[in-house]
């Protein structure tokens, strides 16, 4: 089953980029887009009508909790959701991006059912709001 | 008759003690040499460090490739076997009794098992795919250091600075401190503290924070 959501998937590592996309791909999302920092990715979720992102938190212009407040500061993409999927492992950073609206959050290295799940429940919780 | 001059024991203790500090103040213009030619080879373990980034990233860019490439053969082998069992069954049973009902059956047995197969190697692939993620985690690591040791740099070079000019101005060289905000890299086992373990630490943390 294929769904036409729009993700964009944003990492420093294009390792970890393509792996993402791949399982996207296995779990019914072809339509995966990248970006290799928080300032690539801003203008692109401005204009390209995503639906659902997925960002690491350390990048080096702009860390993915930056991108994070920025979304949520912004009128026309506050509502998108934002998975983090991070090595970033401190329970203080987590309590902070929890505060800054994470929508989820997933520690490297994960496996492809925690990521699975976590889209899930993100996705579930979006419908039921809409409902 | 020579006197002897009452303050002689106290110019000799003191240059004793002279010698003593000139002694220790070469040591330490030949410390800061030292540490000066460590600085020098700096830039090269820099350098090695970033070859390593660029060779795991390699590595895993063609690992995913052929991951990439195989997983559709998987896939195509396991469904067209797949799609030929029933007719082959239904072959089979018109030759009920006869030599090329058993060379059927065995077919049949084969194709069942390249189904399978099929299938196995398209979650092993999977498993390979993940597998990759290593070079994200230890690329981040080594960039870590890579900074530590341009900080290193900057240092060992103000020291080396200083023993050349014997003692100039004084400080200690600026070290930018590390952001938080930017991120901390992964958890490295003995090094990093505050550290959540796993997934379901994670989970358990955001649920007391009512997500």
């Amino acid at each position: 089953m294929s769904s036409d959501l729009r993700f964009l998937v944003v990492d420093d590592f294009s390792t970890m980029r393509r792996i993402v996309k791949n399982l996207l791909q296995e779990l019914g999302y072809p339509n995966v887009q990248e970006a290799d920092d928080g300032n690539t990715a801003l203008p692109m979720l401005k204009t390209g009508n995503f639906d659902f992102v997925i960002t690491d938190w350390n990048m080096p212009q702009m860390p993915g909790l930056d991108l994070l407040k920025a979304v949520r500061a912004d009128a026309a993409l506050k509502h998108l959701p934002v998975l983090m999927v991070t090595a970033e492992a401190k329970r203080e950073q987590i309590v902070e991006a929890a505060q800054a609206g994470v929508s989820g959050y997933v520690i490297k290295p994960f496996t492809a059912q925690t990521l699975s799940e976590k889209l899930n429940k993100i996705l579930q919780a979006k419908t039921a709001a809409k409902a | 008759m020579a006197a002897t001059n009452p303050l002689e024991p106290m110019w000799e203790d003191l240059r004793a003690l002279n010698a003593s500090l000139q002694r220790t103040l070469d040591e330490f213009r030949n410390s800061f040499r030292r540490a000066s030619s460590a600085g020098k080879e700096m830039p090269d373990a820099r350098v090695r460090l970033d070859h390593v980034l660029k060779l795991t990233e390699d590595a895993a860019h063609r690992t995913l490739d052929l991951v990439e490439r195989s997983g559709p053969l998987a896939d195509r082998l396991s469904v067209d076997a797949a799609a030929l069992i029933d007719p082959i069954r239904q072959a089979r049973a018109a030759y009920t009794g006869t030599c090329v009902a058993e060379l059927l059956f065995r077919v049949e047995e084969f194709l069942g098992r390249v189904q399978q197969d099929g299938s196995s190697v398209r979650a092993n692939l999977a498993e390979v795919l993940m597998a990759q993620s290593y070079q994200d985690l230890s690329g981040q690591i080594i960039r870590t250091v890579i900074k530590l040791v341009a900080e290193l740099e900057r240092t060992l070079s103000h020291f080396s600075e200083l023993a050349g000019e014997g003692g100039a101005e004084q400080g200690a060289a600026a070290v930018a401190p590390v952001s938080g905000g930017n991120g901390f890299g992964p958890a490295v086992p003995g090094v990093t503290t505050g550290a959540v373990g796993a997934q379901g630490d994670v989970d358990d943390l955001l649920a007391d924070l009512g997500m």
